[in-house]
């Protein structure tokens, strides 16, 4: 089966800072690919760059193929023009943005700003426009009564899951969500992973899960990567990568999780903070935090695979036992 | 850990409406509440349940409507009682990116609460530079810097510095980590428990993220609508819970674990605070809802659980004498 | 505003360059007008509405006075009554503003009126009806202008205090047991500062504007030379018809380039104060 996406090489700078630095990514059709890491490792410049919406600030290079199920051709994304690529917008790949449920807009119905979505990009009549609406809404878990609403009436819960069905609106394969319960709390956030899961099944929908927390993509998705410093430093099946994580980044932020049922203590913090994409370190760029740092770290590790289908960028993976840290000593460790 | 008899504070049937327009917001209902000395109490719930409000009510920013707050056994209200609980009980925010003064530097910043308390300024440097040690703030280092020129770890770390530089003897953290990134979070949670063994500080941890509660929390306090639904010892709270709406949190807290979860989230959403259900304001929701439960409204009952108490029906030996919540 | 932001915008944009040059033009003429003017600008002569000629290099007013004397002296009037309304205007507005958003309440609803009142009342129609009451002199023109502008920055300080008035670092100073006037002095006026500087900018190109419109109307100080009494002067003396452009146009443009230049400097600073003011809220 061929992948549904394929992205090889992106790199995207900022002026002269790399803010994603080769990254390689694929997504199945019907799967889900978390993509995790903290504020600041370029997920959501992937995301931007994959939907070529990145400011002219930006420059990409790179390839990005799609094969939609229904098309004939595969999409080079990183080919197309603006109007090239806003065929490709929403009818193939969507976005549900950062923070997303604050910028409906204050001055519109619900429906009126998904009819908006769905004329944008097809020729569809007027009652079936509205028939798609209310189907999308219930396909969402909300009652079609609530397309008569503004934003403001809906709670955050229920905005979210507006911006779901904006984002299912002309029926794409892949749908990308970026940080989708961030500002929900505990319940509301599992009951969008579960309308998301739902959504999966239903609709054979592709999904990249762009999340800091590592407790949402474990419930989610199949696959998970992990970026730091804007390149994939982990990837493999979501349970693989959690019981026996092949990074020390990876284990350093699992180990930092708290976890109901687990030890009462809370792990030793990894020091210090993310590097500065103008002042990269030299070789592997976690080296400077990393507890296991040696001499060979100075050269840039590839990632590579090095158990069954999960693969690391770290000299002395594959990890069967993890020795005890010697902290590193840290510049500016407060972070 | 010592735990001293007297409470560092202690509310009793304390209410906070808030009224705009003909509607009543009642956003505290009914809350009694013990915080220990060198104790960290855990406040847990969804967003709007009330956490924030009972906080600002406990350090009087916000005016009971009814009930009291005491500390130390003297009741907390008028000028000169709150002024002094002030220098016992600090408070510190939950986004760190409005926390602090943007046209302040750090030393400033530090030093303001003995200014405000009208502290003599003799030792003010000294202070100011051990606070900024005990947080892991350089102070050669950041004294001179502006808001603006730090991380948010760096700004929530100037924010506690502030806060203890009166030496207080508890803290109220209202979701002080939920703002920051994982590894940052990691590194402020330690600044707060290694204060807690060197001072004996005790903490008030609101937090909607129960996995946090569990690993920090002596006790903890689930809140619903404005009420303690749960109370007790926070590892027997959210291993056993004994209220539904607890059970429901539990369940709905996401593990990255090795097996797949089996989910059933709760559903709806937390009401409105201005029309609260009656009877138990929980029942609409709760999937264990019997028939007693929209005209009673329950009062923390005992649990099985040693020091466990739950607002729920089913513990009550008369109403549900067989049930097994 | 970080003082090396605010030099980096005024000197290395060419709107600064430009902004500063024009004005700082202005204000030396404002200073030394007087001294560097050929003639003495009051001294008629018998060359009445003279065109440009060796001796007047912008000809003569229909008194035989000479022009561009009388143009360089007449900044002084103009960059005066700009700044010191403007200044009226800020104390007056910031003060209204803060008050009312800080405090709320009864407070805040009455200043509100009183400064909805002003906001409303047409400013010329009232400039000329209170000119006219009260003996023309600079004091009573900056008084008026002041008045009648204060309003605005009154909305836009209450605006900003009342956003100020609920961050957290303000609660935290609540929190400690601060009183009012500390709040006030040291978290809400700082930074509100650069807001009402920006503003007060802004103010002063329409006070500038304001007072040539007043000296235009024959409201202005009449033993002052200005702009705006030379524009007057020369519409009444028909110097127009008379084709003595020489006399009208100068005026005009002296005003429009310093209130231009003026105005470029108010919206660089308003810019510069907006991103930031988004950054921090």
């Amino acid at each position: 089966m061929s992948a549904l996406l394929e992205i090889s090489g992106l790199r995207v700078h900022h002026g002269d800072r790399p803010i994603v630095d080769g990254v390689d990514l694929s997504v199945q059709p019907g799967e889900a690919l978390g993509l995790a890491g903290e504020s600041g490792c370029g997920k959501t410049t992937t995301a931007l760059a994959l939907m070529k919406l990145l400011p002219a600030t930006f420059t990409q290079s790179g390839t990005m193929t799609l094969r939609p199920p229904n098309v004939e051709e595969p999409i080079n994304l990183e080919r197309r023009t603006e109007a090239g690529m806003q065929q490709v917008r929403w009818r193939h790949v969507s976005l549900v943005f950062q923070g997303a449920m604050n910028s409906l807009d204050p001055v519109k119905r619900v429906d009126h700003q998904i009819a908006q979505a769905i004329n944008l990009h097809e020729r569809a009549a007027a009652g079936d426009v509205r028939a798609r609406i209310g189907e999308l809404l219930t396909t969402v878990g909300l009652t079609p009564a609530l397309g008569r609403r503004y934003a403001h009436q809906l709670s955050g819960g229920q905005r979210q899951r507006v911006m779901i069905a904006l984002a299912l609106a002309c029926r794409p394969s892949l749908v990308i969500a970026d940080e989708p319960t961030t500002a929900l709390d505990v319940v509301m956030q599992a009951q969008i992973l579960e309308l998301l899961e739902r959504l999966r099944e239903q609709l054979g929908l592709a999904l990249i899960l762009i999340s800091h927390d590592l407790g949402v993509l474990s419930e989610t998705c199949d696959r998970i990567a992990v970026m730091y410093a804007g390149r994939i430093v982990e990837t493999g099946p979501v349970r693989e990568v959690f019981s026996a994580p092949q990074h020390p980044y990876t284990k350093r932020l699992l180990d930092s999780l708290p976890v109901i049922g687990g030890p009462r203590t809370l792990a030793p913090p990894i020091p210090g903070g993310p590097p500065d994409p103008g002042d990269l370190p030299a070789g592997c760029r976690f080296r400077p935090r990393c507890p296991y740092a040696a001499e060979k770290c100075l050269e840039d590790p590839a990632l590579r695979e090095v158990r069954p289908a999960q693969a690391a960028a770290c000299h002395f993976a594959p990890w069967v036992e993890w020795p005890p840290a010697q902290e590193a000593a840290v510049e500016g460790a407060a972070g | 850990m010592s735990v001293t008899t007297a409470p560092l504070m202690e509310a009793r049937d304390l209410a906070v409406n808030f009224r705009a327009r003909r509607k009543v917001t009642r956003a505290v209902d009914g809350v009694s509440l013990e915080w220990r000395r060198g104790e960290i109490l855990g406040v847990v719930g969804e967003s709007g349940c009330g956490k924030s409000t009972l906080a600002r009510a406990l350090l009087g920013l916000l005016p009971p409507t009814a009930g009291s707050v005491t500390s130390g056994g003297a009741a907390v209200q008028g000028k000169p009682a709150l002024r002094q609980l002030r220098r016992h009980v600090q408070m510190i925010f939950q986004d760190p990116y409005q926390t602090l003064n943007p046209r302040q530097r750090v030393a400033t910043i530090v030093a303001e609460p003995l200014i405000v308390q009208g502290i003599s300024g003799g030792d003010h440097e000294a202070r100011v530079r051990r606070a900024l040690d005990d947080v892991g703030l350089e102070p050669e280092r950041f004294l001179d810097r502006y808001p603006h020129q730090l991380s948010g770890g760096q700004r929530q770390r100037v924010a506690i510095a502030a806060a203890l530089v009166l030496e207080p003897d508890g803290l109220i953290c209202d979701e002080p980590v939920s703002m920051l990134d994982v590894s940052v979070r990691a590194q402020i949670l330690q600044v707060l428990i290694e204060l807690r063994r060197q001072r004996d500080l005790a903490l008030l941890f609101i937090t909607h993220d129960l996995s946090l509660a569990w690993s920090l929390c002596d006790r903890l306090a689930v809140m619903y609508l404005g009420r303690i639904v749960e109370q007790g010892p926070a590892v027997d709270v959210i291993e056993r819970p004994q209220h539904p709406y607890t059970q429901a949190l539990v369940a709905a807290v996401p593990v990255p674990s090795e097996q797949a979860r089996i989910r059933e989230p709760l559903s709806g959403e937390l009401p409105d605070a201005t029309s609260i259900p009656p009877g138990c304001r929980f029942h609409p929701r709760c999937p264990r809802r019997f028939e007693p439960c929209d005209r009673v409204d329950p009062p923390l009952l005992a649990t099985p659980g040693k020091g466990q108490l739950a607002a729920c029906l089913l513990h009550d030996p008369e109403l549900a004498p067989d049930a097994v919540a | 505003m970080s003082e090396r932001g605010v030099r980096q915008l005024l000197f290395q944009t060419w709107r600064g360059r430009l902004g500063l040059g024009v004005l700082g033009l202005f204000i030396f003429l404002a200073l030394f007008g007087s001294l560097i003017a050929p003639d003495d600008p009051d001294a008629s002569s018998l060359v009445i509405l003279g065109g440009i000629s060796a001796d007047h290099w912008l000809g003569t007013t229909e008194q035989g006075s000479d022009v561009f004397s009388q143009l360089l002296v007449g900044a002084r009037v103009s960059i005066i009554v700009g700044f010191a309304a403007a200044a009226i205007s800020a104390l007056l507005g910031a003060t209204v503003g803060l008050i009312g958003g800080y405090f709320g309440g009864w407070t805040d609803r009455i200043l509100d009126a009183f400064e909805n009142w002003f906001l409303v009342i047409p400013q010329i129609p009232l400039m000329i009806v209170l000119a006219r009451l009260l003996e023309p002199s600079l004091g009573v023109l900056i008084a008026v202008i002041g008045l009648t502008s204060w309003a605005g920055t009154g909305r836009i300080v209450r605006a900003q205090v009342l956003t100020l008035r609920e961050r957290a670092f303000v609660e935290r100073a609540r929190a400690l047991g601060a009183r009012d006037g500390y709040i006030i002095r040291t978290h809400i006026l700082p930074n509100t500062l650069p807001l009402i500087f920006a503003n007060t900018v802004l103010i002063v190109a329409v006070a500038i504007l304001a007072e040539a419109a007043l000296a235009f109307l024959g409201l202005g100080d009449p033993t002052r030379i200005s702009w705006g009494t030379m524009l007057e002067n020369a519409f009444s003396s028909g110097a127009p018809s008379a084709g003595a452009w020489w006399y009208v146009i100068p005026p005009g443009l002296c005003i429009t380039l310093l209130v231009l230049s003026v105005s470029i400097l108010g919206y660089l600073f308003e810019e510069y104060v907006n991103p930031r003011l988004r950054e921090q809220g």
